[in-house]
């Protein structure tokens, strides 16, 4: 049988599609009878959430003109 | 970019073997982020990293031609960079391996919130599922962005290419090294210290 911790330790697992068996049954009762954990595993979908929207770091101009140099220099062979 | 054999790999890297420069540059912007952050796991300085990333261009420049896509196109970049940094690494003692970087003994969930027997005592609070205030989604995202960065190394690496950059649990695996079980562990502590951090930006207090 899974208590709060426990279930905690395999939220990933489950949005991983990685739990099965005897572990994915236990977990999924525990989550059908807990509120506690179930809030618990809306805040992890929300940080994931708010992650994929931090917007990207631009390419410095250095790393960025060195690449495009070398790309310019293969289109020429 | 597509897993191995992807059409859109097929097609990316037809533009790029003919010279499409807009392509070229546009691979470059997308996965900067993920790439510099690899390359920062395992030298000693970001701009030892920014060095790895950008001998990483001119290495997948001059070897475009020998993809053969037995690998995703990011597979396939991610670990030309992971052993120009390893080598760079080493070059700098600063060779530790991935699955080193981390301890494993951090409870990804503060002990304390549980009592003895395993349940709550401090049950998470609530809060609505989604912001519906914009500045208020804007705070949260930054205070994701901060806790991101107080990261320990390997997870905060798992969680930039999964989370903010979209590769796939086996593509991280590939050019990280490591195994299916040891990514999604790094990948869950990770996310667990990004939601605690929302939890507290959420009510306001140090849980």
């Amino acid at each position: 049988m899974f208590l709060c911790k426990k279930a905690c330790e395999h939220m990933t697992d489950e949005r991983e599609g990685a739990l099965s068996g005897w572990v994915g049954f236990w977990y999924r009762l525990h989550m059908a009878t807990c509120p506690h954990c179930r809030a618990c595993r809306r805040q992890l979908d929300q940080a994931v959430v708010l992650s994929k929207e931090i917007p990207p770091d631009d390419v410095s101009d250095k790393v960025m003109d060195a690449a495009l140099a070398a790309f310019r220099g293969r289109r020429k062979l | 970019m597509t897993d191995a054999g992807g059409s859109d790999d097929a097609l990316l890297v037809g533009r790029l073997r003919g010279g499409d420069e807009a392509a070229f540059r546009d691979l470059v912007q997308a996965m900067h982020r993920g790439l510099l952050r690899v390359a920062q796991a395992f030298v000693e300085s970001p701009s030892a990293a920014e060095e790895v990333v950008q001998e990483t261009w001119l290495a997948v420049v001059a070897q475009i031609d020998g993809f053969e896509g037995r690998s995703s196109l990011r597979t396939w970049i991610g670990t030309i960079l992971c052993n120009r940094a390893k080598t760079r690494g080493v070059r700098d003692k600063r060779s530790v391996p991935f699955s080193a970087l981390t301890p494993e003994d951090v409870e990804p969930v503060e002990p304390e919130r549980f009592g003895k027997a395993g349940t709550w005592s401090t049950p998470p609070a609530r809060w609505d599922d989604a912001p519906e205030s914009l500045v208020l989604r804007k705070e949260a995202r930054e205070v994701i962005e901060r806790e991101l960065k107080a990261l320990p190394e390997a997870q905060r690496t798992v969680v930039t290419l999964r989370d903010l950059e979209g590769w796939s649990s086996e593509e991280v695996c590939n050019v990280l090294e490591i195994s299916e079980t040891n990514q999604r562990v790094l990948l869950h502590r990770g996310r667990q210290r990004l939601r605690g951090a929302l939890e507290r930006f959420h009510s306001g207090t140090s849980l």
